[in-house]
């Protein structure tokens, strides 16, 4: 209940650089024929989300596009657990991906790879977060460990 | 790697053209009775909605910015289903955008940023 009551705040524009990148690099990984560029991908998701401090790609506009004007910071009140958990969730997908390009199952991995790409897609064009509304969901069953309503309008 | 580039072009063309399509269809579809003195900022919201806190930040400085010279509608889309079937409205947040005649200008599928909504805005009021 603290938490609500708390002001949460959220950069969006840290969000949509973080997409981009997603975006760019598996469409690249794709192109290029290149499954260890996906395992990039997916273990900087998978770190950032862990540690939110070695989000590379978030690092990269809070220390290059941000201070350089390039980028302007959109802060809006929000909860930060959904996007982290959006994104662990989009890395798992993308491990996923990783491990069916190593088994050969190429249609499969670059399926799921695409399917990241999508869902990033409408989150970076369109605003809608699909982890953010599993998580919400997951909220709603009262499942622990997903303990943030969205905030009050 | 040819072929994989075209791949990647035409998957974003289609997605591209489906958007689009929906979003051209629906505009030309609906029917508002909503003429007045002002442009009216049509906002589709509920409280299960995560990214309509979002939204609500944004509607709030437009209106700061615009002062008066459009007015904002909002519904909820929990209390009030049925408008928000007639309006044929599928994903949360959704704005439209009004002119003073009642014509649909533009709708936004999802979180849409003051600067869209200014630019879209700009062109009405």
């Amino acid at each position: 209940m603290s938490e609500q009551t708390s002001v949460r705040k959220v950069d969006q524009s840290a969000l949509k650089v973080n997409q981009a990148f997603i975006i760019t690099l598996l469409i690249l990984a794709f192109i290029l024929n290149s499954w260890w560029l996906v395992a990039f991908v997916g273990l900087v998701m998978l770190l950032g989300t862990a540690v939110p401090q070695l989000a590379l790609f978030k690092q990269i506009y809070a220390r290059i596009l941000r201070p350089s004007g390039l980028i302007k910071p959109d802060i809006v009140p929000d909860n930060p657990e959904p996007h982290r958990f959006a994104q662990g969730l989009g890395g798992v997908f993308v491990a996923l991906s990783v491990g069916a390009l190593l088994a050969q199952l190429t249609a499969v991995g670059w399926a799921l790879a695409w399917l990241v790409v999508v869902l990033a897609a409408l989150n970076l064009f369109l605003g809608f977060c699909a982890g953010c509304f599993v998580y919400y969901q997951l909220n709603r069953l009262h499942v622990p460990g997903f303990h943030h309503r969205p905030l009050a309008k | 790697m040819i072929e994989r580039i075209i791949i990647a072009i035409l998957l974003a063309l289609v997605g591209a053209a489906v958007y689009y399509a929906v979003k051209y269809r629906h505009i030309h579809r609906l029917k508002i009775n909503l003429t007045g003195d002002r442009p009216t900022l049509l906002y589709f919201q509920s409280d299960s909605c995560s990214p309509c806190t979002t939204q609500a930040h944004y509607l709030e400085i437009l209106e700061r910015q615009y002062r008066d010279r459009f007015a904002v509608q909002k519904i909820d889309t929990e209390r009030e289903p049925e408008k928000a079937a007639r309006y044929g409205v599928f994903t949360l947040p959704t704005t439209l955008v009004i002119d003073r005649l009642g014509e649909v200008k533009y709708i936004n599928y999802g979180l849409t940023n003051t600067f869209r909504l200014s630019q879209q805005l700009e062109s009405v009021v």
